[in-house]
């Protein structure tokens, strides 16, 4: 047994807070040790180097690293080991940076507890043991979540590289956030003008199955696969042979179902289309609005009149919810984002009145397939108003949230933009904390705007209030010119936070996918695996993250993060296979005693036990997930997960715990 | 001025604890420096001897930490940590420890601020509490549960709490109770031969078996249980802390021997005779007294007799009863 430890400075990073050559000589002293060193950037190439020479020149056969997180480097220092002809597993990494230099600042301390991190994995790394690995085959089939122009965008880029794509989307139609917008910042081209074609690509292309209203109901690893069930609800119309031709429509006698695709602005009839360029160009029924399957229920049978007036018999009411399970060699998350309900800021009164809306609803006006045929108007007089106000940052940069929305800056600009357009003498405020205005072109885009004579506001509302004459009261301090003002306007539109969308906790959890944090704080926005270098890949391989599941993003950014996205699950797909270490729970069978423990707690049923009168634990090692839990509760040990043995672990406490602490008094 | 020193061991599931840990420091937050983190795959794979282990080999206090309760990435291994950490606390409760050295406490990876704040409580908490003896010395078994059994016993001899431990029994995988009716038992052994652990032993003299039961081996597997003819055992998976540091091997039944009536040998306990007696008097009372050689040929030797005795009254020919 020969160990090398190596203690990387990271810089500065660990090296100003941890004294880095006081650990790798200190370690020396310990008879395991045949060589030790610090160098300056272990990952660097000359580090990785480094370990190499030293494994030949020394004939070291375990490896501890001393530098940042596993999460970061542990793979890159394990396939040094591999080139080096040693099992990957011989490696033991310290975590010296996230968890010892960045959160501590007294030197001699925080060098104490990286050499008591170190003596820990040098005693570990003695009892490591290698581990082999088999290679599984990957299914050549994608799965993409949420079609808004991300997921569509990422389907498309695996389907041009002859990859079979499943899109799916919990909406009935395909087109996401972008297909209810009007113009896109900053150049102000039409969405639909560009969606739509996309959207129309996606559905026709032969390598893309598109299914709507479709979500994950579970997802299991096997081998290099994902097997995943989804559930379809019935749209109780037949996709193919609905030819839009609007009868249906017509004849329904539902006329107040609140349009939820356009966040309830406008009605639509119990049968409808989404939106006029929807895609699958089909209607969709609810069925809470439905009379008849409302009254199906029941046991009664009324109206049906679509059913009856329809000229191609599309209308099938027989639809069931359809369940099919499927395996998919990679995942693309791509689930956008809500809008954050501002109702819960009692003093801007949303909800009190219908001329206080969302920033959403505002803009879903100026689409002319929109709720209002792409006229603005005040809802509460439905004439158009003489003046408006737009409220930056509700919901976001404040208490509530830490984030920022990305594009509340320029789509109240753009906004302001078309109100100005459509009503050239409208009286338009934006009242903002900081104007971020980051993105090519968007400076440019914020200077044009300034010149159509829109007063900004530097200030956040203290107060909305509902006046009397319909108007509403808006307090704000301007303190830009150190002024408390009320501006009395007949609009206003809160330009509120974004959200993970309500199903992304559930999502995240099926794949394993961890969440974000924002102060602190868990946020269901899904995390990269690095946030510069991996920003769209997740800590569960092979499952990826596109557009504003990950965070609040512009239609630019979202597109770019779908092409990387696919990018780097086509490299997994191409490749067709991938190689996963055999590190199931293995069992001891001469002192195994049978007593069934491990069987009692195991989270995946993959231990049974076999024998008919001496009986012993048997692990399936392609349903055991690695958890360990199994060994927790063995009462000889004769259970044990490779890599968290108890004969490897103790050594480790004993390691850490060895040294005398005791410090000089300072 | 002397500097803290202390350490503080944490056993942090790779999934939500450790990476909130690592977030803690990419955000710049502070935790307190005794901290001392081992990475585990899942919460639920920490075993408490480890977390015994941390105390025994000098460190203040173990925390072990996983994922949000029922955000477990791997089903419900977070439950079965604050199950094991529960058992431990109630078992150095018993020995007279105060359980606040040990906690657990559980957070999702996007909770960074969450990890930190209940890891500087738990510091702080206990470093205010006294330091435990130091029995390091004491254990000294690599088997799992004598090393376990050994730590407990060490810590309850040094504190002097071994004579008033608590004996209310603490549910456990791994642990099991034996309940016999003594009735319904006839000390035939049965549980014995398939007892994997020797947790029950047969003692036999000349006229005598004794049936022993030794606490503190017992996996509660329930082998005997399915050995046991006249379904005399019930097992609880429970410890029972006295019996179990006393290493007790208590006799729990306990019969006369029955020689057999033509070559002596001993072949039964008086039970095991009475409970089969109705059977066997069915067929013939005389052969119960004998052992299972002589029975054999008692039973042939029946089967000549009758045989010879049909031939002679010509009750059956000679080719049928062959």
């Amino acid at each position: 047994m020969k160990i090398g430890v190596f203690i990387c400075h990271c810089g500065k990073n660990i090296a100003g807070t941890v004294d880095v050559k006081k650990v790798a000589d200190e370690v020396k002293k310990n008879t395991l040790v045949t060589f030790s060193t610090d160098y300056v950037f272990m990952c660097s190439k000359s580090g990785q180097d480094l370990i190499a020479q030293i494994i030949k020149d020394t004939g070291i056969d375990r490896v501890v690293v001393g530098a940042c997180t596993p999460k970061l480097h542990e793979k890159t220092f394990r396939r040094v080991l591999e080139k080096s002809q040693l099992n990957p597993f011989y490696l033991e990494f310290v975590n010296l940076r996230e968890q010892n230099s960045w959160i501590h600042s007294d030197m001699e301390l925080a060098t104490m507890k990286a050499l008591d991190l170190v003596n820990g994995a040098i005693e570990r790394a003695a009892n490591l043991e290698a581990i082999d690995s088999t290679e599984y085959t990957v299914e050549k089939r994608a799965l993409v979540v949420g079609a808004g122009v991300a997921g569509i965008q990422a389907a498309l880029d695996l389907a041009e590289k002859d990859i079979e794509v499943v899109l799916i989307d919990k909406d009935a139609t395909i087109g996401g956030y972008m297909a209810k917008l009007d113009k896109t910042f900053p150049t102000n081209d039409c969405s639909a003008c560009i969606l739509t074609p996309k959207m129309n690509d996606a559905f026709s292309h032969p390598n893309i199955t598109v299914m709507t209203q479709t979500e994950v109901v579970s997802s299991e690893r096997n081998g290099g696969n994902f097997e995943v069930e989804l559930i379809q609800h019935p749209r109780f119309v037949d996709i193919d042979k609905c030819r839009s031709c609007y009868t249906c429509i017509g004849h329904c006698p539902v006329k107040k179902r609140p349009n939820k695709y356009f966040h309830g602005i406008g009605t639509t009839k119990a049968v409808f289309f989404p939106f006029t360029q929807s895609i699958p160009k089909a209607v969709v029924i609810d069925q809470d609005y439905c009379l008849y399957l409302k009254n199906r229920e029941k046991g009664r049978d009324v109206c049906r009149r679509c059913e009856k007036n329809c000229p191609s018999g599309a209308i099938n009411f027989s639809q069931e919810p359809k369940n099919l399970t499927m395996d998919f060699g990679a995942i693309i998350l791509a689930t956008g984002f809500d809008d954050f309900d501002p109702s819960i800021i009692e003093e801007y009164n949303y909800g009190n009145s219908p001329d206080i809306l969302t920033n959403s609803k505002f803009g879903f006006m100026f689409n002319v397939s929109g709720p209002t045929d792409g006229k603005l108007i005040k809802p509460s007089t439905e004439k158009p108003p003489k003046s408006v106000a737009f409220i930056q940052c509700v919901g976001s940069r404040d208490d509530i949230a830490g984030y920022c929305c990305n594009v509340g800056c320029i789509a109240s600009l753009k906004h302001a933009y078309l109100t100005l357009k459509q009503y050239p003498d409208t009286k338009v405020y934006i009242c903002y904390s900081d104007m971020r205005t980051v993105g090519k072109g968007y400076e440019e885009y914020y200077k044009r705007i300034r010149q159509l004579g829109v007063r900004f506001v530097r200030g956040k509302p203290s107060q909305i209030d509902v006046l009397q004459n319909g108007q509403l009261g808006i307090k704000v301090h301007d303190s830009a010119i150190e002024k408390l003002e009320t501006l009395e306007v007949d609009m206003v539109a809160l330009q509120v936070g974004m959200r993970p969308v309500k199903e992304a906790g559930d999502i995240r959890l099926i794949f394993g996918v961890d969440p974000s944090s924002s102060e602190g704080k868990m946020v269901d926005f899904y995390k990269e695996l690095h946030p510069k270098l991996e920003p769209v890949d997740t800590k569960a391989a092979g499952v990826y993250i596109a557009g504003c599941a990950s965070s609040p993003k512009t239609i630019t950014a979202s597109v770019s993060e779908a092409k990387a996205a696919a990018s780097s699950a086509a490299s997994r797909l191409m490749t067709g296979k991938i190689t996963l270490a055999n590190s199931a729970a293995q069992v001891t069978e001469e002192t195994c005693v049978g007593c069934g423990s491990c069987v009692e707690v195991c989270p995946f049923d993959a231990i049974e036990l076999k024998g008919a009168i001496k009986r012993v634990a048997w692990v399936n090692p392609t349903v055991c997930k690695k958890c360990g839990t199994c060994a927790s509760v063995c009462p000889t040990g004769s259970i044990q997960l490779p890599h968290y043995r108890t004969i490897q672990i103790v050594p480790q406490i004993k390691g850490m715990t060895e040294k005398d602490l005791e410090v000089e008094e300072s | 001025m002397r500097k803290e020193k202390e350490r503080i061991i944490g056993f942090c599931c790779n999934e939500c604890a450790y990476a909130a840990a690592d977030l803690a420091g990419q955000s710049g937050m502070k935790y307190p420096i005794n901290t001392r983190i081992i990475r585990t795959p899942c919460s639920g794979s920490t075993d408490p001897l480890w977390v015994l282990e941390g105390l025994v080999q000098g460190a203040k206090g173990v925390f072990v930490s996983g994922c949000l309760p029922d955000q477990c990435h791997y089903g419900d291994g977070n439950v079965h940590a604050e199950e094991s950490v529960n058992f431990l606390k109630k078992l150095l409760k018993a020995i007279g420890i105060n359980p606040k050295y040990i906690t657990s406490y559980f957070n999702s990876a996007g909770m960074p601020e969450a990890f930190s704040n209940s890891t500087t409580d738990f510091v702080k908490d206990v470093l205010s509490l006294p330091k435990l003896p130091d029995i390091k010395d004491k254990v000294k078994s690599e088997d799992k549960r004598e090393r376990f059994l050994e730590i407990l016993l060490a810590y309850a001899t040094v504190l002097g709490t071994l004579e008033e431990v608590n004996e209310k029994p603490i549910p456990r995988e791994g642990f099991g109770m034996i309940t016999v009716d003594e009735d319904k038992c006839v000390s035939c052994g049965s549980c014995a031969l398939l007892c994997e652990t020797d947790a029950i032993t047969v003692k036999e003299t000349k006229k005598h078996r004794k049936m022993f039961y030794a606490h503190h081996l017992c996996t509660g597997c329930e082998a005997c249980v399915r050995a046991c003819p006249t379904e005399a055992i019930i097992v609880k998976k429970e410890i029972h802390l006295k019996p179990f540091l006393a290493k007790e091997n208590i006799q729990f039944a306990g019969n006369q021997f029955v020689a057999c009536s033509k070559c002596g040998v001993i072949y039964a306990t008086v039970d095991i005779l009475e409970e089969i007696k109705d059977e066997f008097e069915l067929i013939d009372s005389k052969i119960v007294s004998l052992c299972h050689v002589c029975r054999r040929e008692q039973v042939g030797e029946d089967y000549v007799n009758l045989s010879k005795y049909l031939i002679s009254a010509n009750l059956a020919t000679e080719e049928e009863v062959k």
